[in-house]
């Protein structure tokens, strides 16, 4: 099951970014960012014997104890990486490919989307949910996309109303290229914890 | 053939639209050519994402230039562009001996100094897909005699749009007081 999905353009910022609601969404995060150095150390031409240099599917990047991590880079350098638990040994090589390429279809549509600048937060309720909905038993199937900001995490997937206040956890929601998010009455604490 | 005339008919649309509303004061004079081409950079970055979906990955620029020469030239155009150059140093020229979207002007000289609105779309288009592919240019074309043109591309090399560049503005506070370094390799004392 999937848990976690990231699309982040060739200048290493997060367009999209996804995590099921359950669980701390900095974790997967930093998981994502740390991941983005292999992707890099796997695309140049360091290790070729290794990969086939040809291929967009760059395959498992690194596993740790609970999870495993895929990667995936297109033509345009915009690199898909997908984290994945570990205990559903169920999910073959081939389905990840497969999911792969579905979210590849989709960031295409997205980049035709002639509302769409390409460089920005992939804001489109539905530009990506064909691809939540179809990771194999994602709880967040079920998830009608509620929130505005797309990239802060939803703490409860059923909340009602536009407008949840939610407490910045990213802290790539800080990042200057993002638009000032406003945050609802509830005052936000320290959200970048001394990296 | 009818889908090549569809979008032949309206390109030319396209191109008197643009400049009837020059004339209206819409747009400023001398920006029709501009926003031509920032409309065929838009729709190149599209085309080229959906093009290289299935395709393998490119080994280096020239890698790139051949497949934007054959498959991106046939798909748009439904030909392959005659004649490719370079001066491996970063130009690149691509000549077309029969260019689609001019074969329906006449072959003289007559409309020679109006061929260039009708090149700015595709001028675009390349910029907008070598852009996506990760190369800044700068793409020019020249019209000697219709209807073959040539497209000529200056890659930019050095441009990188990555995030440290703003490392480079790196605030130390010495003395008290707060200076600013423009060299990143200083070192910097407390």
């Amino acid at each position: 099951m999937a848990v976690c999905i990231a699309v982040i353009a060739k200048e290493n910022y997060p367009l999209y970014i996804r995590s099921t609601p359950t669980e701390n969404e900095l974790k997967f995060h930093y998981m994502v960012h740390t991941s983005l150095d292999v992707v890099d150390e796997k695309i140049s031409a360091m290790g070729k014997a290794l990969v086939d240099q040809r291929e967009l599917y760059l395959g498992l990047l690194y596993p740790t104890e609970d999870y495993k991590v895929y990667g995936y880079v297109t033509n345009s350098k915009v690199k898909f990486v997908m984290v994945v638990d570990s205990s559903n040994t169920a999910l073959r090589d081939n389905e990840i490919r497969s999911m792969f390429r579905k979210l590849h279809n989709s960031y295409t549509d997205v980049m035709c989307n002639p509302f769409y600048n390409p460089g920005d937060r992939i804001q489109s309720r539905w530009a990506l949910l064909p691809v939540s909905a179809s990771s194999p038993g994602g709880p967040y199937s079920r998830v009608r996309i509620q929130s505005r900001w797309a990239l802060l995490p939803v703490s409860d997937p059923v909340q009602v109303g536009p407008t949840s206040c939610v407490r910045i956890q990213s802290r790539w929601a800080l990042l200057p290229v993002s638009d000032p998010v406003q945050v609802g009455p509830t005052p936000v604490s320290d959200p970048v914890q001394g990296l | 053939m009818a889908d090549e005339a569809l979008f032949l008919l309206l390109h030319n649309e396209m191109v008197s639209g643009v400049y009837k509303s020059a004339e209206q004061g819409e747009v400023e004079n001398g920006r029709c050519i501009t926003k031509l081409e920032n409309m065929g950079f838009r729709v190149g970055q599209g085309l080229i994402e959906r093009f290289t979906k299935d395709t393998a990955r490119f080994k280096d620029e020239l890698d790139i230039m051949k497949f934007i020469c054959k498959d991106f030239w046939t798909t748009v155009f439904k030909k392959q562009i005659d004649n490719l150059r370079t001066n491996h140093q970063g130009i690149y020229v691509l000549q077309d001996n029969k260019f689609r979207l001019l074969t329906q002007m006449s072959a003289g000289k007559q409309y020679l100094e109006h061929a260039s609105k009708y090149l700015a779309f595709t001028c675009g288009l390349i910029r907008g897909g070598l852009s996506n592919l990760g190369i800044k240019s700068i793409v020019t074309a020249e019209v000697s005699s219709m209807p073959a043109c040539k497209f000529q591309g200056t890659m930019q090399k050095g441009v990188t749009d990555t995030p440290n560049k703003m490392f480079q503005w790196i605030l130390c506070h010495r003395n008290g007081r707060l200076r600013r370094l423009t060299k990143p390799n200083i070192i910097l004392k407390t």
